[in-house]
């Protein structure tokens, strides 16, 4: 009976035995991993940083008012072109001709278009009082 | 305790029975022997539990040291933002969070002069490298007998690879932080700079040194690099026009007091500030202390109308000069006759304004400027600010001229701020370089004027741009409107008439002013183009007018396509006056 017990314990103390080696040298494989992916992390934010650093330079509103002179067609904004949304032009989502029983209407076998052509009478009316009280006396 | 046992032990082996034996000896154990065993076992039990417990504690700690305390290095992995290390002094971030200075790793070469075989040799091939430090410095460096002598801090990583190409022996690197402004001269005035250990020597870097030492997260001030851009630019251009020494500019959010660009010209480069010349270094918006001229009638008027001394709508003889001490007001553009209150302003008339200031008093105009903060220095966060030269004592004669801007000098910042309290109800906040919202800037804000002074002086203003001195500023669909200035300068003690101040201060939109503008061009020169003038309408009002129709749409302002000016003989404000002729040409003043 003691026999028996104190091998079983025997090979629970070589199996914890082991155990231990392996996750010991696990744990010092992982230390390692660690300490590799840390010394990235911040070798990965000086390098994040000096980058910032150039970003901001290379992004000096000097360089990029002469860049885009260089390169762009824009021009500075003119009060004119800015509008309000109300002032678009509507948006049509829905067929207008469209009829009850599904059939578009035709004329003489043509069907007509989907959509009704968009007026733009009342918006040049409008415009044409913007443009009336805009101007300078 | 041992001696107790073995007392009982002769009694052992006589026994046959065991168990007999142990029931009677235990039986027959008379109290001195029961004694003996009790004490044995309470101490056995005392050591036990002891033991149990370090064990214990040691368990605890060995999983708390295993499992539990793996923080540091979730954390590290975790951050968020690319924290730099300890430490590293913190970024200078504008208003958009652009980059004003940040301290970035730079390496610097140091020598062990001992180690050093040829330090002729090494001192001649090292200045190759190295050209603004001359070989016979080298030299003398590398044959000291010190064991560390600096040879160059702060290298760009080109000089770095080709010193260690050289390979000579005995040069060491040793990484070291700098100081770095990614905006170069566009800011330099306002952040300043530092010097090669980090320590702030000017500007923010210096008035926030300790916490910018101190603190990873980014300061965050109040500029918007676009505008200050726009701003710097406009200046520069009408220097050039002008042949002038200096300008300045200020933009501000009037709801706030927040500086949204501040510029002062000529710049320097803060990376190497000690190749600038003074001149240069000199912040002319803070620290610039100058007579401002009629910009100052915006005051006057505004603390006239405040006080009930002087309507709208009374009337001034501006026709004869003020002779008062031994000096003679006059006007830059006479004109004949009386002139209402707005008139004055529009055209800027110096006896009139002079008129309304009398008034009103003394103690009117001491009272109001002092409230505008134009008699202490400004509260902005700058180790260079200029404080106001005021008269003493403060004669009659003082109130007369500073009613038009003269005998006070006062820096541009603070000029600005005043102003933006006049025209955005009432309100002063202190000017400030960090940001402020509106909810704080409320409760900071102490009322100067009254809502309808404030609205009354916003007409006068766009009056001017409207008919007056100010045309030039007219942005299209901002609202503009301001106040022209011309300032001769002193010298020597009396006043030159070829050296002036040209400025001019705008806000806009006026119906609900956002931003206030100022610009001041330091001795401009007048040319053909603006017929040989150089005033404040000819000279500072196109810069304001640049900046608001450039950066109006950058700050969110919206332009109006239907802004409509009367004719001035039907504008509501000057309708009374049936003398006003068409054809009045102003020249600014």
């Amino acid at each position: 009976m003691i026999r028996v017990s104190l091998v079983i314990w025997l090979i629970v103390a070589a199996a914890v035995a082991v155990g231990l080696y392996q996750v010991k040298y696990e744990v010092q494989r992982l230390e390692e991993e660690l300490g590799v992916v840390q010394s990235n992390i911040q070798e990965n934010r000086e390098a994040l940083h000096v980058l910032e650093a150039e970003w901001s330079y290379l992004n000096r509103p000097a360089r990029l008012s002469r860049l885009a002179k260089e390169h762009l067609d824009l021009q500075p904004l003119q009060p004119k072109q800015v509008a309000h949304v109300q002032q678009l032009p509507p948006r049509i989502t829905e067929p207008e001709n469209a009829r009850a029983d599904g059939e578009w209407p035709s004329l003489d076998g043509v069907p007509v278009p989907r959509r009704r052509p968009w007026s733009l009478q009342p918006q040049i009316a409008s415009g044409a009082t913007l443009a009336s009280t805009g101007d300078r006396p | 305790m041992t001696e107790q046992v073995r007392a009982c032990r002769p009694c052992q082996p006589q026994d046959i029975d065991r168990r007999a034996a142990a029931r009677r000896r235990f039986l027959c154990m008379d109290g001195h022997r029961k004694e003996a065993l009790e004490t044995g076992r309470t101490r056995l039990l005392v050591a036990g539990v002891v033991f149990a417990f370090v064990f214990a504690v040691i368990g605890l700690r060995i999983l708390d040291l295993a499992a539990l305390s793996g923080a540091p290095s979730h954390v590290a992995a975790r951050h968020p933002d690319g924290a730099p290390h300890a430490a590293q002094r913190a970024d200078i971030v504008d208003r958009n969070g652009n980059i004003l200075a940040t301290t970035l790793p730079v390496p610097s070469l140091y020598a062990n002069p001992r180690e050093v075989a040829h330090p002729k040799d090494a001192a001649e091939r090292l200045s190759r490298v190295l050209p603004d430090v001359s070989p016979g410095e080298l030299a003398a460096r590398l044959s000291s007998d010190r064991a560390f002598i600096w040879l160059k801090r702060g290298l760009s990583p080109r000089q770095q690879y080709r010193v260690n190409r050289l390979g000579i022996p005995g040069l060491y690197f040793r990484e070291e932080e700098r100081r770095f402004y990614p905006q170069g001269d566009l800011t330099a005035h306002v952040v300043g700079f530092t010097d090669i250990d980090n320590k702030g020597l000017a500007g923010i870097e210096q008035s926030f040194d300790e916490v910018l030492a101190g603190q990873h997260r980014s300061l965050r001030l109040s500029l918007d690099l676009r505008v200050q851009h726009i701003l710097t630019e406009e200046l520069s251009k009408a220097m050039a026009e002008f042949r002038a020494i200096g300008a300045a500019g200020v933009v501000m959010d009037a709801r706030t007091g927040e500086l949204v660009a501040m510029a002062s010209l000529p710049s320097f480069n803060p990376a190497n500030p000690g190749a600038a010349d003074s001149e240069a270094r000199f912040n002319r918006a803070t620290l610039g202390l100058y007579e401002m001229g009629s910009v100052f009638k915006i005051f006057t008027t505004a603390s006239v109308l405040e006080s009930g001394a002087v309507r709208i709508g009374d009337r001034f003889d501006v026709s004869k000069p003020i002779r008062a001490a031994r000096f003679t007001i006059r006007d830059y553009k006479p004109k004949d006759g009386k002139l209402t209150v707005p008139e004055i302003f529009m055209y800027s008339s110096n006896i009139g304004t002079v008129h309304m200031a009398m008034e009103a008093g003394t103690e009117v105009q001491q009272n109001t400027l002092a409230a505008l903060g134009l008699t202490t220095p400004a509260s902005v966060e700058l180790p260079e600010v200029g404080t106001p030269m005021l008269p003493s004592p403060w004669r009659e004669i003082n109130t007369m001229t500073i009613s038009y801007g003269h005998g006070l000098a006062v820096n541009p910042v603070q000029l600005t701020s005043a102003v933006a309290a006049t025209v955005n109800g009432g309100v002063l906040h202190q000017p400030t370089l960090l940001t402020r919202d509106e909810a704080e800037a409320e409760a900071s804000g102490k009322r100067v004027f009254s809502a309808s002074t404030s609205g009354r002086m916003r007409q006068l203003m766009r009056l001017t741009v409207e008919y007056g001195t100010g045309g030039k500023a007219d942005a299209e669909g901002y609202l503009v409107g301001g106040k022209t200035g011309t300032a001769d300068k002193l010298r020597g003690g009396r006043y030159a008439r070829d050296a002036r101040i040209a400025s001019f201060v705008g806000a806009f939109p006026m119906d609900d002013p956002r931003y206030v503008v100022f610009a001041m061009v330091d001795e401009p020169k007048g040319h053909k183009g603006t017929f040989g003038f150089a005033t404040g309408g000819w000279v500072a009002a196109p810069v304001v007018r640049e900046v608001i129709s450039r950066a109006g749409p950058l700050l969110g302002v919206e332009p109006r396509d239907n802004v409509v000016v009367p004719e001035k003989e039907e504008h509501p404000l000057l309708v009374k006056v049936g003398a006003v002729k068409k054809d009045v040409r102003v020249a600014a003043r």
